[in-house]
């Protein structure tokens, strides 16, 4: 027969991997828009020395 | 006349941002293959577990909400200490690191409430109480959403670093609230069982599940913050490299 608790257990253990997975999609979505700014600005034909970006903040 | 030696570990070494994008591609990997690999093996272990006299099968919760409410209290404390790193030392990354740390510990936070809730009505017959532990965690959550918002708000990312900052050491006083709230009130939280004067109070059938599910979340937590850390840093360039794309337009 199957615990009473079984079902919360499951929820419990669910909503973590769940709310990990979104986390997750959400960080790696932010980096590749990042990357895809990175990438445009570097193609628009500025006045500005594009490579000194590596230190720059 | 004393020299410091030249091959000493230097912090301040990872206030340049291309050595620490260098640091983070390298180490970044490594992390996530550990937490992987802990989280899994920890995993088995928490399933494999007996399950306990009083609690049964629920004990199993504990694997993921202990870890969860231990990573938003150390999360908020690294955001406090790198409020100190912006306002006294002037760390260049320290703000970056207050402003990476707090969506995730948010999430931490936020996963460790609703674990705590779904554990709650199985052993005390409700989803939630106002006690002194849960009220004090809530208020961890607030804090953590606060402080996105701020950060957020301007225009500027840099404008938000020392308010932030402060707000960041001002809730700060909430950690040791958290912690000692079960001893100092009368709760429906059970009080601590790993780290007491007395000695741990769980069973090594538990406790080695426990402590191999923490450190894989740990590591999972650090993978998530030095990534995100890289986007941060990544993001600041932009907004820098626009700055001076529009300053050169405005005086060529």
């Amino acid at each position: 027969m199957m615990s009473p608790y079984f079902f919360y257990v499951l929820a419990a253990y669910s909503v973590t991997g769940f709310s990990l997975l979104i986390l997750s999609i959400i960080l790696i979505l932010d980096y590749k828009s990042c990357l895809r700014e990175e990438e445009e600005l570097s193609q628009i034909d500025g006045s500005f020395d594009h490579s000194a970006k590596k230190d720059m903040m | 006349m004393s020299k410091l030696p030249v091959t000493s570990w230097n912090f301040f070494k990872f206030s340049n941002p291309g050595i620490f994008l260098r640091f983070i591609d390298r180490f970044l990997p490594w992390l996530c293959f550990f937490a992987l690999f802990f989280l899994s093996l920890g995993l088995y272990l928490s399933f494999t577990a007996p399950p306990d006299y009083q609690q049964e099968l629920s004990v199993r919760i504990m694997f993921i909400h202990v870890p969860f409410a231990w990573i938003s209290m150390f999360c908020y404390s690294m955001m406090a200490f790198s409020g100190l790193g912006t306002l006294i030392w002037r760390h260049p990354l320290a703000d970056l690191s207050l402003k990476t740390a707090a969506p995730i510990g948010a999430t931490f936070t936020f996963i460790a409430l609703l674990t705590g809730c779904i554990w709650a009505k199985p052993m005390w017959g409700t989803w939630w109480v106002w006690d002194a532990r849960l009220t004090s965690v809530f208020l961890l959550f607030l804090m953590y959403l606060g402080i996105i918002v701020l950060t957020r708000s301007f225009d500027d990312p840099l404008k938000s670093a020392r308010p932030a900052a402060v707000i960041a050491l001002v809730g700060f006083i909430d950690i040791p609230v958290i912690k000692f709230s079960v001893d100092w009130w009368n709760t429906l939280h059970q009080p601590a069982s790993l780290f007491r004067l007395d000695g741990v109070r769980i069973h090594s059938s538990f406790l080695i599940p426990l402590m191999v599910m923490g450190l894989g979340f740990f590591l999972l937590f650090f993978s998530f913050y030095l990534f995100s850390m890289r986007t941060q840093i990544l993001r600041r360039r932009i907004y820098r490299m626009r700055f001076l794309a529009a300053m050169s337009e405005e005086f060529p």
